[in-house]
């Protein structure tokens, strides 16, 4: 009776050490996702904000005029349009043979 | 030396004393095993039930209001943290420090008035600044100055500047829409969440706004406006009104800037409604599509006499009064047609009422108080009854549809939403009328709209602007409407100048301002539009026209 009584008193202790342990495990991981969060805030708020400047820089006043200069780029004519039965009977298109 | 001490040196008393031990070991112990208990007890509540009133995290916080998109997911506006800083003098030694220190993050500012500001030790609080970016705010921070503090706020940004400044509307000072699309969908919007797409096109919106601009530079008109519409859907691919706003700055602009032209604004639109007196007279049998008219001598009505400015002599068909915008062919029709058709059929297109869209401000139509003969008469070419361009443009989306109207959105529909269209007129009424507008571009007074490769179809409109002695000729609302491309209409777009002064040794008619800017603006946006051009002639002749005659009219 004695030793079951010490048994079951060790048990108690362990069981009660292990669930404080569990706790503090659980208030630390608690800590770490509001800092997580608190992060994934900061993180948000910086991508808006470059996100925004983003669009500031590439809204199209900005971009037109660095197209045509930097890179001779200019606005598409109706003579860039080809019909895909014309591509068909394009010489310049047909399949080269291949050299003996 | 020491005494022995006897083992029992008590006596009866001590006795008496031994009696008693056990009895307060027992009070001890259970005193202790009470304390231990209550100790150990609450260490358990606390060590299982937690620290859950510590970790916070349930303050409600309101949450991001929703970016505003357009139709590709491009950023049209979108909340950001700013922070506004403020000073305690109290807590500032040097106050010449302080704000030569913040000049230097701030070029602008003014450090002797600040300086000033921050020496009056019996305020404790000082704005110095609002709506800072984060870098600005890392930047007063790394200056490590003492008695400043930030606080945390919402600002609203349009990253494009004045792009779209009109539609998009603003925010307030309390972030609460105040105007446009920002106060149309404030709850939406206020609720956070997934961006609100819009069905404009930031590139085609650019295209219209720079368009606008460069008919601003050379007609020095008073006012501009511009409507980019898909006709099959009624989705407003651009909307603009000149002089621009930035909503990033409501205040900074005048009334004037501020009124929306396209939408909010009704204007005497003139001669581009002699497509719709025409269509109406067409779809209620009034006329025969090869009919001919006689137009060479001036039209009496009541008290008014009705003329062309460049008469047409003999007989005229209904394509030549559209193509060379004949007043006295179109009162003809509008007599032919009487008041009750032309009125009605002018209210099924919507342009007697507001147009039926979710934004704020859109105008009503001002209607003649009596729709008599010379009502009827006038409002056949677009005097005596002023719309707004949005409602003009959107009637036009009947004659691209093959006679079915739509309404206009600005929001992009959800995935299962179906376009609502209403059949105005037969689809054959419409295809002829489709005709004779791209009679006006290839031979009438709209050449100069010719874009090659899209078939422009359109008309012009020259009104006289009514002064205080009646109508004013020297001052006019010229405006171009088109459709293209012609042979399969996609789109509908209105340029609306308000008072364009004439180039030198040029007219002041629409065909000669409005008229070329339109056909600048389409084939801009075209490509953008990805509307194909149109380069060989079309091969068979639309449904509408069947009798030879009426070939002949093309």
């Amino acid at each position: 009776m004695k030793r079951f009584l010490l048994f079951a008193l060790a048990l108690l202790v362990v069981l009660a050490v292990s669930v404080y342990r569990a706790k503090l495990g659980a208030q630390s991981s608690h800590e770490e996702i509001a800092k997580i969060e608190a992060e994934i805030a900061r993180l948000e708020q910086e991508l808006a904000v470059l996100r925004a400047e983003e669009a500031h820089l590439e809204r199209p006043d900005r971009i037109g005029p660095l197209a045509k200069d930097h890179l001779g780029l200019e606005r598409m004519s109706p003579d860039q349009y080809v019909d895909i039965d014309a591509l068909e009977n394009d010489p310049r298109l047909a399949p080269k043979e291949a050299p003996q | 030396m020491m005494a022995p001490v006897p083992d029992n040196a008590g006596g009866p008393s001590a006795a008496m004393e031994d009696r008693w031990a056990p009895m307060r070991a027992y009070i001890v112990a259970g005193a202790l095993a009470l304390v231990f208990g209550v100790i150990g007890v609450r260490a358990g509540q606390v060590s299982l039930a937690g620290v859950a009133e510590a970790s916070g995290g349930d303050r409600a916080e309101a949450p991001r209001r929703a970016d505003i998109v357009d139709r590709n997911g491009d950023l049209m506006a979108t909340s950001l943290t700013a922070y506004s800083l403020f000073a305690d003098p109290r807590a500032i030694w040097d106050a010449g420090d302080v704000a030569a220190g913040l000049a230097t993050v701030f070029p602008d500012l003014d450090a002797l008035d600040l300086e000033a500001r921050l020496s009056n030790r019996e305020r404790a609080f000082v704005w110095i600044r609002r709506g800072l970016t984060p870098r600005q705010r890392q930047a007063v921070f790394a200056l490590g100055l003492e008695g400043l503090g930030f606080e945390e706020e919402s600002r609203r940004v349009f990253p494009g500047g004045a792009l779209a400044g009109h539609v998009l509307g603003h925010v307030n000072v309390d972030g609460r829409g105040a105007g446009g699309l920002e106060l149309a969908y404030e709850d939406r919007l206020a609720a956070g969440g997934d961006p609100l797409e819009l069905t404009l096109d930031l590139r085609v919106q650019h295209a219209l706004e720079a368009e606008l601009q460069f008919a601003a530079d050379a007609y020095a008109p008073i006012g501009a406006a511009g409507v980019v519409v898909e006709a099959a859907t009624g989705e407003i691919r651009a909307v603009a009104s000149w002089p621009p706003v930035d909503p990033n700055r409501p205040g900074a602009s005048g009334a004037e800037a501020r009124l929306n032209r396209a939408t909010g604004a009704v204007y005497e639109l003139g001669s581009v409604f002699k497509p719709l007196t025409v269509a109406a007279g067409l779809d209620a049998g009034a006329l025969t599509p090869s009919e001919l008219f006689d137009v060479s001598t001036p039209l009496q009505i009541g008290a008014a006499m009705i003329r062309d400015d460049h008469p047409i002599d003999g007989a005229a068909t209904l394509t030549d009064i559209i193509a060379h915008s004949s007043n006295i062919g179109t009162v003809k029709v509008a007599e032919r047609l009487g008041e009750r058709r032309l009125k009605s059929f002018y209210e099924t297109l919507g342009l007697l009422s507001r147009p039926d869209v979710d934004l704020p401000g859109a105008a009503r139509p001002l209607a003649p108080a009596e729709w008599d003969r010379l009502a009827n008469a006038t409002a056949s070419f677009g005097h005596g009854l002023a719309v707004s361009p949005l409602s003009l443009a959107m009637s036009y989306t009947a004659l691209a549809n093959q006679g079915e109207a739509v309404a206009p959105r600005f929001v992009a529909p959800g995935p299962y939403e179906e376009v609502e269209r209403r059949r105005v007129m037969a689809a054959p009424t419409a295809a002829f009328v489709m005709h004779m507008m791209r009679a006006v571009v290839t031979e009438g007074t709209g050449t100069r709209a010719e874009a090659y490769g899209y078939e422009i179809a359109g008309k012009t409109g020259t009104a006289e602007k009514p002064g205080p002695n009646g109508y004013d000729k020297d001052r006019n609302i010229c405006s171009f409407a088109a459709v293209f491309p012609a042979s399969r209409p996609e789109y509908v777009v209105l340029i609306t100048l308000d008072e364009p002064r004439p180039l030198p040794g040029e007219g002041r008619t629409a065909g000669f301002n409005a008229a070329p800017v339109a056909g600048r603006l389409i084939a801009r946006i075209a490509p953008l539009l990805d509307v194909e051009p149109v380069l060989a002639a079309p091969r068979s002749q639309p449904s509408g026209v069947r009798a030879v005659s009426d070939k002949r009219a093309l």
